[in-house]
């Protein structure tokens, strides 16, 4: 039985600069068929995420010219390897989002290990069905 | 010329009956790698709606026995694809859904078309086309290759 973050998470994770213009955020995640990309900084720490939502909200201003850090949003949530699965999904209802960034230890650690995206998750309930049709 | 709906959507939705269990939900959408799937009633008319917000509410449950009208988040909204693009945006915005059901109002029923999510949207205002693809891939290939 999964019963961990680190069991369903995806490891790495796309990530884009802060000063990267909105319309090359937008490329980055339709190329790689994501509805979110992780942004940091020069020195590679998390500053927050931008989802397709986000992007959404810029639509009419001049996304060549908006940066990412005009449009991210800075209040992401965290979860850790070790996490048990059902405190994760509970932050993920509570809070009505479909991923959480995994970090590592905080708050001695906060490099970007991976993603808990939604859709790990309801495969992994497939799965689970599945296994018990047999 | 202003864009419209039927422009940037994507056409065809998967769809099931009120009756469907979760379990088949699920996997119709990890199946099919899709977010959404559309609940429709016994006339295939537009009945609610199931993302996977409304799937991990019931990880910890017995999903063979919940029918997918159990869960289902009802929609209501009415979005014609001639209208532009704007229109759904600002809709979308407003009430907050990011997955908006495209009904023909020339058929005079609410069978459901197509859809529009925030990631068509995204994929628009990108610039992309689908055949740009590889070259965009390939140009990051060459840059990384330089470093």
């Amino acid at each position: 039985m999964t019963d961990k973050a680190k069991d369903l998470m995806r490891r790495g994770a796309i990530t884009c600069n802060e000063d990267m213009s909105v319309r090359s955020v937008a490329q980055i995640m339709v190329v790689n068929r994501l509805r979110y990309t992780v942004v940091i900084n020069k020195q590679c720490e998390l500053k927050g995420i931008i989802s397709a939502d986000s992007i959404l909200r810029a639509y009419a201003k001049d996304i060549d010219s908006l940066r990412a850090k005009d449009i991210l949003d800075t209040c992401t949530f965290t979860t850790t390897p070790a996490t048990p699965l059902q405190e994760a999904i509970a932050l993920m209802k509570k809070r009505k989002i479909e991923h959480l960034i995994v970090v590592g230890d905080p708050p001695r650690d906060r490099s970007v290990l991976g993603i808990l995206h939604a859709s790990d998750i309801v495969r992994s309930m497939a799965q689970r069905v599945k296994g018990e049709g047999i | 010329m202003s864009i419209r709906v039927c422009d940037i959507m994507h056409n065809g939705v998967i769809t099931c009956s009120c009756e469907e269990s979760l379990r088949n939900v699920a996997a119709m959408l990890s199946d099919n790698q899709f977010r959404s799937v559309v609940v429709v009633n016994e006339n295939g008319e537009v009945w609610g709606l199931i993302t996977y917000m409304e799937l991990l509410a019931h990880f910890q449950e017995d999903a063979g026995v919940i029918q997918a009208c159990q869960v289902m988040r009802p929609y209501r909204i009415e979005v014609d694809p001639q209208w532009p693009i704007e229109k759904a945006i600002e809709l979308m915005n407003k009430l907050k859904y990011y997955h908006l059901i495209i009904v023909d109002p020339h058929v005079g029923t609410r069978w459901p078309v197509g859809m529009l999510t925030s990631f068509d949207v995204v994929r628009y205002m990108s610039h992309l086309e689908s055949g740009h693809f590889a070259s965009f891939l390939k140009l990051h290939r060459q840059e990384s290759a330089g470093h």
